[in-house]
Formats: C-alpha cells, sequence, structure tokens
C-alpha cells in the first residue's frame, strides 16, 4: 500500500484531533503527515526498511577491536 | 506538550483499530507497521524522531569499501605456490583462497594447474585440498632428493 493513502487517512484522523482540541494528537500527526508527504510514491514497507536501514549500525567487537 | 514515541504508538494503534473495524484491513496493516518502525527509535518526541530520519534518509550512511585482494594473475598464483617454502609460506596463501572475495572459478584454474587436478571442482574447499595436498607431495619428493643427494645416492 502506498505512502499517500496513509497520509490521507492520518490527516483526516488529525483534522478530527484538531476539532475537539487534542492538539498533541494533532500536532504530532500533522508531523507524521507531512514528512509522510515527501514519500508518497514509495510503498509503506518500502520505506519502513528504508528507516531501518538507515539507523547506524551497532558495533561489532569486530569494529571495537 | 510534545508527544513521545510511545504515545504516538499508542495513538497510531488506536487509530488502526478504527481502521480496520470499518473494513481497512491493508491499511490499518500498514499503519501498525508504521508504529512499529517509528517506536523503534530512540528520540525524546515525536518531531526529534521525525527529524532525525529525515537527515538519515536525505543521507544514507556509505557502505564501507570492500578490502580489495592484490590482483594477482592464476599463472602468478601458480608460481607462489611453487615457491612456497614451508607450511608458512602455502597456510597463507590458503588463507587467501578461502576468503570470500576469492572467486572459485579462479581458484579451480589455479588448482588444476598446481595440483593438477580437475578443471572445475565441487568447492572451493575440495580445491584447497588439493593444493595443500600436492604441496606436501612436492615437500617430501624433494626432501627425498635432497637426502638422496647427500647420500650420493642416485634411485636409478
Amino acid at each position: 500500500m502506498k505512502v499517500a493513502e496513509i497520509r490521507e487517512a492520518l490527516d483526516e484522523f488529525g483534522r478530527l484531533y484538531a476539532d475537539h482540541g487534542r492538539a498533541a494528537e494533532a500536532t504530532a500527526l500533522r508531523t507524521l503527515t507531512v514528512f509522510l508527504k515527501d514519500h508518497e510514491g514509495s510503498s509503506v514497507s518500502a520505506l519502513a526498511s528504508a528507516i531501518r536501514a538507515s539507523r547506524p549500525k551497532k558495533a561489532t567487537s569486530i569494529d571495537l577491536a | 506538550m510534545a508527544m513521545d514515541l510511545n504515545q504516538l504508538r499508542d495513538l497510531l494503534a488506536r487509530i488502526s483499530r478504527i481502521v480496520d473495524s470499518s473494513g481497512g484491513k491493508r491499511q490499518a496493516g500498514d499503519l501498525r507497521a508504521l508504529a512499529d518502525v517509528l517506536a523503534e527509535e530512540r528520540a525524546p518526541s515525536v518531531e526529534e524522531a521525525i527529524n532525525q530520519i529525515r537527515v538519515r534518509l536525505a543521507h544514507p550512511p556509505r557502505k564501507r569499501p570492500q578490502p580489495k585482494r592484490p590482483t594477482l594473475s592464476v599463472d602468478e598464483y601458480v608460481h607462489k605456490l611453487e615457491d612456497a617454502k614451508d607450511e608458512a609460506d602455502i597456510y597463507k596463501l590458503l588463507q587467501e583462497f578461502r576468503d570470500k572475495a576469492f572467486k572459485k572459478a579462479e581458484l579451480d584454474k589455479i588448482a588444476h594447474r598446481f595440483a593438477k587436478g580437475p578443471a572445475r571442482y565441487k568447492s572451493k574447499g575440495e580445491a584447497i585440498v588439493d593444493i595443500e595436498g600436492r604441496f606436501f607431495q612436492r615437500k617430501r619428493t624433494a626432501n627425498e632428493i635432497k637426502f638422496l643427494e647427500r647420500k650420493k645416492v642416485t634411485p636409478w
């Protein structure tokens, strides 16, 4: 499934939370949807994989040696 | 107050349940996947985590360059094997052959030339065993010749 579909759904929920005065939730969802907008062409699983792959690797015993 | 990543995961879990119950099973699954990957981040707030992810995705870590092994030809390796004087020399070469970067096709040619074995081996391990065997066979023969020369005895 494309990120765009998830973003749209989260956008809707963000607006609902904002309408009900739930600023923290609305702000978090807004932050997330703005980020997701940059990745709308990707699938959610591809984006998740890219995020995981971008994390710095833990040092191994070989690296420390 | 800024939301932390655990709170975001809970929020996305709530939203995914709502989406799931309204028939959006795949969307709900993707929301959970997104919640999981974000919850694994190490940041004090959602904003901070998203900023870190943005930076990381914009500058992906460079892959560590693979150390390049010296590019000797098959001939050169065969000569090195022929010139190997003792176990230290041969084991150094065998260690090099065991390296993943050392292609089997190349080792096949070396083993075929040096050990007079088949043109193609089943595995690198088999080729290495053949090379090692040939080395010790040559060494024994050389020792026998030396012994006979010292004794001034000829086998014929």
